[in-house]
């Protein structure tokens, strides 16, 4: 009996353990983290380093798989209880983007702790504890977008959430961070409690973690024309996406993002003004795909519903996110409620995926190629206006819209960096921000939600005057403030990101047909999640089917 | 020269000139930028034998369009945007135009240095070609992907140069002309992602079309944009666009009641800047409705055309009205833009030959007048600094020759027979007057014409009105031995007073550059018109 | 006479659990309290989760589910908690709507 239990027990083989080296990477960063905070007494210029390395190697080692077009990976399949984790196009296409960012965040670290401003005492003291959380919140994200299992999807959600709750809080002595990660940490806890809830629910009715296998079994009660447990399945979906939305900061999920992105420190902002967002949206498209792109026949009623709760979502986040931001004096918290908003421009490209019409099929493809260009420009943006606030920041101590005053005359190089930034945020072309919506609205109304691209533009014009109003106190208002000294390290980085963003919106011929290339590969990846796992897939495991295990699933009188 | 190649340069010079006044000395700037936008405005002269020759003018409508580039910019599944641009008719005249009043705009700018705000001269300069880009890209562009994107790179320069070297309630100014052009082209912007996608069902292939040429002429799309029974919201499909349009290129126009944004932006706007606005940037809506809505929409055109017709009536005699009750200078001129601009607009609302004709030489007309009027109020706010009309009087006696060039460019504002804007506005009342021969359904359109007519008369009222308070009279103390007008600003007055007399005497010369493709494109929408009548 | 306990009994505990953790999280000014919330919502996911691996799939990953729910839970509550005193060391309550210098 021990020798038999022995023999059945499921080991990763090698081979399968070199499927997630970009996962890995990210783990031995941590380590290499701690340890070396050991040796080298808590150096912070050395955990900055290593983190630095770890990002490029993680990064570089995502890369590679991405170019070499490894075919899709689905893994650790112990019992056929489904797969644990997947290595496909889109994991590695958002743990590059996460390790871009990582890179941009600890280049603002370093510059940000020689500053003299409270702040960078922290920066100084804790560096290792700060990289460690932060790491880990990357090492989190990057797992969000790695897995189709209920409990890895989960414990991915916790391990973003947890280091991120701990950064936020990091100025300690700060009453503004200690307030805004206590709701942070609240929210957060709330929302993944019933998350947890939904998953317990999804599993309980449909006997089986896997997402993939509650996709088929959707599709196969559609099929049989069952109606009951419609409002269970619906509270079950809903509870759980609670949980994704809240990353996103979807409507009505969004409470937590301004007074969190207020109150953290400029870093912390930057890093889940992206990275959450992506991440989030990275794992609403995961599940949505799997759970509804079934393989057989497209369930054409049962979604439609999803769908419009999305779409209005979608419309709802991003109108209360553009008109909040309206009053808001405190950059961050400006740039935070942009940053809803934006979210709900994605989030209006989710709706037309999942929108069960013929046009709405039809849109999948231009849609997931719109969210890949939109993602990329939207780092370049955020990278860029954050790094902006962050530098005046260090100069004059204020985060307020009155300390740019005047920067036309007191940095111009800055000045006129921003100003095109904000116009792409706005979506004025011929900038990156204008091509990405554009490509947007394509892929929306080519899905036939008109109704959308409706608002969608609407929200562009209301969108501009608070864009505006910054670029009137930096261009418009002088009040003789002082010149502002910006290292010229960061003033690079904002450089490169500006001409990133006139690139993107120019050169958008080569850029387009990369964006549909990796959407392709993307969405030919998520589809092939479900129907699959034929011979195609590559792996042991992966070849292993699906359906069998569920459809016998045995059960226990 | 190859003639694409030169117009590519006209468009393209500007642009090549900001990138040397960012790169060289601030107080080169004003040079580089008279030096470019001359040459522009002399490579763009060199575009005129085809047109002159009327060889341009074979064939049906975009058949044979002068100087085109068409090359891909983006070709994927799914998406086809190209970079084509060309000229013909409707907008050769209007780049002459926009490359004359641009070069005697930046002849404008000389005295910056004596300007209120007077810092960052390369901004200024730098902006103001890249102004010149955007609106020359628009008027050359047959790609409605590529006039959108020229049509919004004209509205950040235009932001700043109002709000950085404006005057007082300049921010107010600055941002109100934003939003607004903004909302217009969010409008157009749905237009159009709805045409493109309606253009690739028609044609039934997976990839529509931008090139507003062939909107206007493929079978299958036009019979799908005009269909009666194509929905959209569950609206008519094509009255659904041609109302998005409309209101986008009205809000530039201005057409009441979207025109609030203007009068504002005159009065604090620098004067080179009024010029370009009045001149070249109010064009652009008018030209929209011909190069968009019109060919694209005749049914739509056809249905809604009271409504249109109505609206620039209201525009003439409220324009009008505004302009008696006006005692700031520049202001005055701004709401006398409003009221001609109100001629255009009838003009094209009753698609008639005579019609078009007006309303493209009353474009042509108003474009050489109303600059000259702004940079009369320039000439004497520099002098005087206020622009108070009651204040002044008796001008003429202290500047003979300013007060004499001023007389002409009021007159021709006026419309004086022998100047160039009696043509314009005869040639649309003309053509209103006679519309219902043309299109049965407008027997509106004569009583539309006598009321129009009356606002000549209210013209004539406050622009005489005007000149008696500011010219004649008595002379003033606090005027004596103000300068008469220094040799460049005789310069710049004097090539829009040939223009002006020119257009006047011999209107021939100036309608041979557009009436053929005027016939091209009534004989195209011809059709399409009667179709909307059930005829 | 006692029926059988069976799948139901267990779902109809943890809809109660699950009710009165949302209630807790919703009544609650205390930030305490409503972590407390957060944990009976969590534990009532935990009693589906095992009440289903036991009467339905008949497989071990619902519970091993669970046990990575406590395991998350007793993490949160030890960062929720931390996070509660370095508020606390700032403002001297942990009463939520103490909360109120960010708002708007």
């Amino acid at each position: 009996m021990p020798q038999s239990m022995l023999a059945s027990m499921w080991m990763p083989s090698a081979e399968e353990l070199s499927q997630l080296a970009p996962l890995f990477a990210l783990v031995a960063t941590i380590v290499a983290l701690l340890l070396a905070a050991m040796f080298t007494n808590r150096n912070r210029n050395v955990a900055a380093s290593i983190v630095t390395l770890g990002a490029i190697g993680t990064g570089l080692l995502a890369w590679k798989r991405l170019q070499s077009g490894a075919p899709s990976w689905a893994g650790f399949d112990p019992n056929g209880m489904g797969p644990m984790l997947i290595s496909d196009t889109f994991s590695q296409f958002f743990i590059v983007l996460a390790c871009v960012f990582m890179l941009v965040v600890t280049a603002m670290w370093w510059l940000g702790q020689k500053s003299d401003l409270p702040d960078s005492e922290v920066h100084r003291m804790d560096a290792t504890e700060f990289f460690v959380l932060f790491v880990g919140s990357a090492f989190g994200m990057s797992l969000m977008v790695s897995t189709t299992n209920l409990l890895m999807i989960i414990l991915a959600v916790e391990m973003a959430s947890l280091p991120s709750y701990g950064i936020t809080a990091f100025r300690k002595k700060n009453r503004v961070a200690a307030e805004a990660s206590m709701k942070y940490v609240l929210f957060g806890a709330i929302t993944s409690a019933i998350m947890i809830y939904g998953a317990s629910l999804l599993y309980g009715y449909y006997q089986t973690l896997d997402l993939a296998t509650i996709g088929m079994k959707i599709a196969a009660d559609m099929q049989a024309g069952a109606t009951t447990g419609t409002l269970f399945l619906s509270v079950a979906v809903f509870a759980f996406m609670v949980g994704i939305a809240f990353k996103v900061s979807a409507v009505p999920f969004h409470f937590w993002c301004p007074d969190v992105f207020q109150g953290a420190s400029i870093e912390v902002t930057t890093w889940l003004s992206v990275a959450s967002k992506a991440a989030g949206l990275g794992l609403m498209l995961r599940v949505l795909s799997v759970i509804i792109c079934a393989p057989s026949a497209f369930p054409v009623e049962a979604f439609k519903y999803v769908s419009l709760a999305i779409a209005i979502m979608a419309a709802l986040t991003c109108t209360v996110g553009n008109l909040a931001a309206y009053r808001q004096m405190n950059l961050k918290r400006l740039l935070a409620y942009s940053s809803i908003a934006h979210a709900g421009y994605m989030l209006m490209a989710v709706a037309i995926l999942w929108s069960p019409t013929d046009a709405g099929i039809g849109a999948a493809h231009p849609a997931f190629s719109a969210i890949v260009s939109y993602i990329i420009v939207y780092l370049l943006m955020n990278a860029g206006a954050f790094f902006v606030v962050a530098m005046v920041y260090w100069s004059t101590g204020s985060e307020s819209i009155t300390a740019m005053n005047g920067l036309i005359r007191r940095s111009p190089m800055l000045a006129v960096c921003m100003a095109i930034i904000l116009f792409s945020l706005v979506g004025m072309p011929p900038l990156g921000g204008f091509m990405a919506k554009f490509y947007l609205l394509m892929a929306v109304w080519k899905g036939g939600l008109y109704w959308l691209v409706v608002i969608a533009v609407l929200n562009t014009l209301i969108s501009l005057y608070y864009y505006a109003r910054i670029v009137r106190a930096m261009i418009l208002t002088d009040d003789g403030l002082p010149e502002i000294s910006a290292p010229m390290s960061g003033q690079l980085i904002v450089a490169m990101c500006t001409i990133g963003i006139i690139l993107t919106g120019v050169l958008l011929g080569p850029m387009k047909e990369i964006a549909n290339n990796n959407a392709s590969n993307l969405y030919a990846v998520v589809k092939s999640d479900v129907a699959p796992r034929t011979a195609s897939a590559a792996g042991p495991s992966a070849a292993t089917p699906n359906t069998e295990n569920a459809d016998t699933a045995p059960t226990i009188p | 020269m190859d003639a694409s190649l030169v117009l590519n340069l006209v468009i393209f010079g500007p642009l090549l000139g900001m990138v040397l006044v960012l790169i060289a000395p601030a107080e080169m700037a004003k040079r580089i930028t008279w030096l470019t936008s001359f040459v522009v405005f002399l490579l763009s002269l060199t575009l005129f034998p085809t047109f002159l020759d009327g060889s341009a003018f074979d064939g049906g409508y975009g058949e044979n369009m002068q100087a085109v580039t068409q090359m891909d910019w983006i070709n994927v599944v799914g998406l086809k945007i190209q970079y084509h641009i060309g000229l013909d008719g409707l907008s050769f005249a209007l780049i002459i135009l926009t490359t004359l009043v641009m070069w005697l705009a930046a002849w404008t700018s000389w005295n910056f240095n004596t300007w209120k705000v007077n810092k960052g001269a390369k901004g200024y300069f730098a902006l103001f070609l890249l102004l010149e880009t955007g609106i020359l890209g628009t008027f050359a562009s047959i790609d409605f992907f590529l006039f959108y994107i020229f049509w919004e790179l004209m509205l950040l320069p235009m932001y700043f140069l109002i709000g950085v070297w404006g005057g007082a309630k300049k921010e107010y100014a600055a941002i109100k002309f934003f939003i607004y052009t903004l909302a217009g082209s969010v409008l157009m912007l749905v237009a159009l992602l709805a045409m493109y996608y309606s253009s690739a069902d028609a044609m039934n292939t997976s990839t529509g079309t931008f090139d507003l040429i062939t909107y206007a002429t493929n079978k299958a799309i036009q019979q799908n944009f005009n269909d009666p029974n194509h929905m959209f919201l569950g609206w008519n499909f094509g009255k659904v666009m041609f109302i998005f349009l409309f209101i986008g290129f009205m809000i530039k126009v201005p057409l009441f009641p979207f025109h609030t944004w203007l009068p504002l932006a005159h009065v604090e706007a620098p004067t080179p800047i009024s010029m370009i606005l009045a001149g070249v940037l109010l064009k652009l809506g008018a030209y929209g409705f011909l190069r968009v809505c019109y060919p694209i929409f005749p049914a739509a055109a056809t249905e809604l055309a009271f409504l249109v017709a109505t609206l620039g009536v209201v525009n003439i005699i409220y324009g009008a009205f505004c302009c008696l009750a006006q005692t700031d200078f520049k202001r005055l001129v701004a709401y006398s833009s409003i009221s001609h601009m109100g001629y255009v607009v009838l003009g094209i609302a009753v698609m008639t030959t005579t019609g078009f004709q007006g309303a493209m030489f009353q474009i042509l007309a108003h474009g050489i007048s109303s600059p000259m009027c702004f940079f009369l109020v320039g000439v004497i706010y520099d002098r005087a600094h206020h622009r108070e009309i009651n204040r002044f009087g008796g001008l003429w006696l202290q500047m003979p020759k300013y007060g004499s060039l001023a007389t002409l460019g009021f007159f021709a504002s006026l419309g004086l027979p022998g100047l160039c804007g009696f043509i314009g506005e005869a040639w649309v009342l003309l053509g209103t007057f006679n519309a219902n021969k043309v299109h049965e359904s407008m027997t509106w359109a004569p009583g539309m014409a006598v009321v129009a007519a009356f606002g000549v008369v209210l013209t004539a009222a406050y622009i005489l009105w005007m000149i008696q308070r500011v010219y004649l009279g008595t002379e003033r103390k606090e005027y004596a031995g103000f300068p008469d007008v220094t040799a460049r600003e005789a310069a710049i007055l004097v090539p829009f007073a040939v223009l002006a007399i020119f257009m006047g005497v011999m209107p021939g010369y100036t309608f041979q550059l557009m009436n053929g493709t005027i016939d091209q494109v009534l004989t195209l929408i011809k059709p399409m018109t009667a179709m909307a009548f059930g005829g | 006479m006692l029926a059988t306990i069976g799948l139901q009994h267990y779902l109809i505990l943890s809809a109660l659990i699950f009710s009165l953790g949302v209630l807790c999280m919703a009544t609650k000014r205390n930030a305490i309290g409503i972590l407390i919330g957060v944990e009976l919502v969590l534990n009532s996911a935990n009693i589906n989760l095992v009440g289903f691996s036991k009467y339905q799939t008949g497989k071990g990953d619902g519970q091993i589910f669970a046990v990575f729910v406590i395991l998350l839970a007793a993490a949160e509550a030890a960062l929720a908690i931390a996070i509660f005193m370095n508020f606390y060391n700032n403002v001297r309550t942990i009463d939520v709507d103490r909360g109120d210098e960010l708002r708007g």
